[in-house]
């Protein structure tokens, strides 16, 4: 396939664009119409491939430039969370939480930690304390298989109204979730 | 402890932010609080990674705005404007980084670049057309500066007044019916007549010009009948935005939306239709949260956002709406919202970016992932966008 504008800038290149050469920093080099040498010729420019989202940006010291969010590269530079709805299983009651699973895609090596965090009731002094269990999870490959796979988080803790929580901290790896579980037992009974 | 075994379980299609409801009675699938996450084919993924893509410019000018055109000769230009000029991606910026941007030509005058007005871009036969908020109307068309013209400063096209030489800009731009309108101008006046005489800029936050059909570069009524303008003072307030969808073009307010139409080729080329009947109705906030692709345009209004299609107005803020309002709530600047078909080509994602500056150098980014119906929040903490986010070729 032909293309409308060399960019090695040496001689023919076919097409209606052929030839030519695209500008050098600064200088004011010249596309040429090949084959219709008395048109008047284009002043740069480019083949019209490569289309990239770009998106003009200003950091913290002012300075603007073009960014992309790239999406072959899920490892974000920012900090990632994501709080599950908040269960209320059996109102009013505490309950026990066995287990978090997971299906994940490996997209990569990845570092975060997996929370489940709840309250309890003392009805003696009516008076609520937070519970919070907290897990350190790393999985995936270097090699990145891009298949399912299962992975279990052993964490116990017992709670009213649960809520998984996951926080994946800047530049600690890509991930993606596909399913996550929470295990358990609730009581009938009033407690506490 | 307990005796009952219960599992709960998450999964997608993920729901998104929901603060419709109290956090326990969401959707299993939705959010009460999340940031940096994308949905993506059914996963729950951590977002693309930010990251420069191409240098500053050479003169560390502040980036406005950037877009991408086809000349006549059938060659695409990446172009930027900037405080200073316009600027054009270099075809073999690969090669050598520092030699990214080539100037295509400045302003001729230091007030003209518009800091920080976002550019409306408007490409029409084979050539770009944009205004930055300075009384002028600049234009590209991919040859020039070339042999027959060594002349780098650009020029303004749109002299209002042939005889004293006034010359108008905008803060939006459209075209319709081969008609380049201008929106919300910026046009030069004289308290005493002449060529010669002082110029000063005033801006018309309710006029609508535009220019002879066919000729962008004609905008004089005494030269051709075909050019004119309008002001829309029968309404309360003033333009701060414009789309087309179809043979029609909307021009938004704060307070409303009207409705702009072509009727002919004429001395008065359209009509001009206020949607709502009251005095207040849906209307557009912020001037650059409006943006549409293909049949599809979005923007936000005071009570909820709205998309925009040839089947009418539907909101779509949707339990995501009152976050995304107390995020707008504590804004330090307008926010700036883009809509794209893809993040890259191998990557279709129709998706609503609505970014929104905060203190401190951070912003909230709400994305609404329109296959998905969803929002979900992204964050930047070293800086913000400074303006739309838009697919151009790179090679």
């Amino acid at each position: 396939m032909s293309v409308p504008y060399s960019q090695d800038g040496g001689p023919g290149g076919g097409g209606y664009g052929g030839g030519g050469k695209p500008p050098g920093g600064g200088s004011k080099s010249k596309g040429t119409v090949g084959s219709q040498p008395s048109l008047i010729t284009s002043t740069g420019g480019l083949y019209g491939y490569n289309n990239a989202l770009l998106i003009p940006y200003q950091d913290a010291n002012g300075r603007t430039y073009l960014v992309i969010y790239d999406p072959a590269n899920y490892n974000t530079e920012e900090d990632c969370v994501y709080e599950f709805k908040l269960e209320d299983i059996s109102p009013g009651r505490a309950i026990d939480i066995h287990q978090v699973y997971f299906q994940y895609r490996d997209l990569g090596l990845v570092n975060f930690t997996v929370t489940v965090r709840g309250t309890l009731y003392d009805r003696a002094t009516k008076k609520e304390t937070l519970v919070s269990k907290t897990v350190i999870v790393k999985w995936g490959t270097t090699n990145a298989d891009r298949k399912i796979h299962s992975y279990y988080v052993d964490l116990k803790t017992v709670c009213e109204r649960p809520q998984l929580r996951v926080v994946r901290k800047a530049d600690q790896g890509p991930l993606a979730i596909i399913r996550a579980m929470m295990f358990g037992n609730s009581d009938e009974d009033a407690d506490l | 402890m307990g005796n009952k075994y219960f599992e709960l379980d998450y999964k997608g299609p993920w729901q998104g932010v929901d603060v419709s409801m109290p956090e326990n009675m969401i959707g299993q699938s939705a959010t009460p609080f999340a940031t940096n996450w994308i949905p993506r084919g059914g996963e729950l993924r951590t977002r693309p990674r930010k990251g420069q893509f191409l240098p500053p410019l050479p003169d560390r000018s502040y980036i406005t705005g950037h877009c991408a055109f086809a000349d006549s000769n059938n060659i695409v230009h990446t172009v930027v404007t900037s405080s200073t000029g316009l600027w054009q991606l270099n075809g073999n910026w690969r090669a050598n980084l520092s030699l990214a941007w080539n100037k295509v030509g400045f302003y001729p005058g230091a007030s003209q670049g518009a800091n920080s007005t976002p550019v409306q871009f408007q490409v029409f036969v084979n050539k770009i057309f944009y205004v930055n908020g300075s009384s002028n109307l600049w234009t590209w068309d991919g040859i020039t500066p070339n042999s027959l013209s060594s002349n780098k400063a650009l020029q303004n096209i749109a002299i209002v007044d042939q005889a004293n030489i006034l010359s108008a800009g905008a803060y939006f731009i459209g075209e319709l019916s081969a008609y380049v309108i201008l929106l919300n101008t910026v046009e030069q006046v004289q308290p005493v007549a002449g060529p010669t005489k002082p110029k000063f800029d005033t801006n018309f936050n309710q006029r609508i010009r535009w220019s002879a059909n066919g000729l962008p570069n004609v905008w004089d009524p005494t030269v051709n009948t075909g050019a004119g303008f309008t002001d829309e003072l029968d309404v309360p307030d003033t333009i701060n935005g414009f789309m087309t969808i179809g043979r029609t073009g909307f021009v938004f307010r704060v307070n409303g939306i009207t409705e702009m139409t072509s009727i002919s080729s004429g001395v008065l080329p359209f009509d001009f239709n206020h949607l709502w009947a009251s005095d207040r109705g849906i209307g557009n906030v912020y001037p650059w949260s409006i943006c549409n692709y293909g049949p599809i345009g979005v923007f936000v209004a005071t009570d909820d956002i709205y998309e925009l299609s040839l089947g009418g107005f539907q909101k779509i803020g949707g339990k995501s709406r009152n976050a995304i309002f107390t995020d707008i709530g504590n804004a330090v600047a307008s926010p700036i919202a883009s809509i794209f078909p893809a993040y890259s080509a191998s990557y279709p994602y129709l998706t609503y970016m609505l970014s929104i500056p905060l203190a401190n150098n951070t912003s909230k980014i709400w994305c609404y992932f329109v296959e998905d119906n969803c929002w979900f929040p992204w964050t930047t903490k070293n800086g913000f966008q400074s303006g739309r986010a838009r697919m151009v070729p790179t090679l």
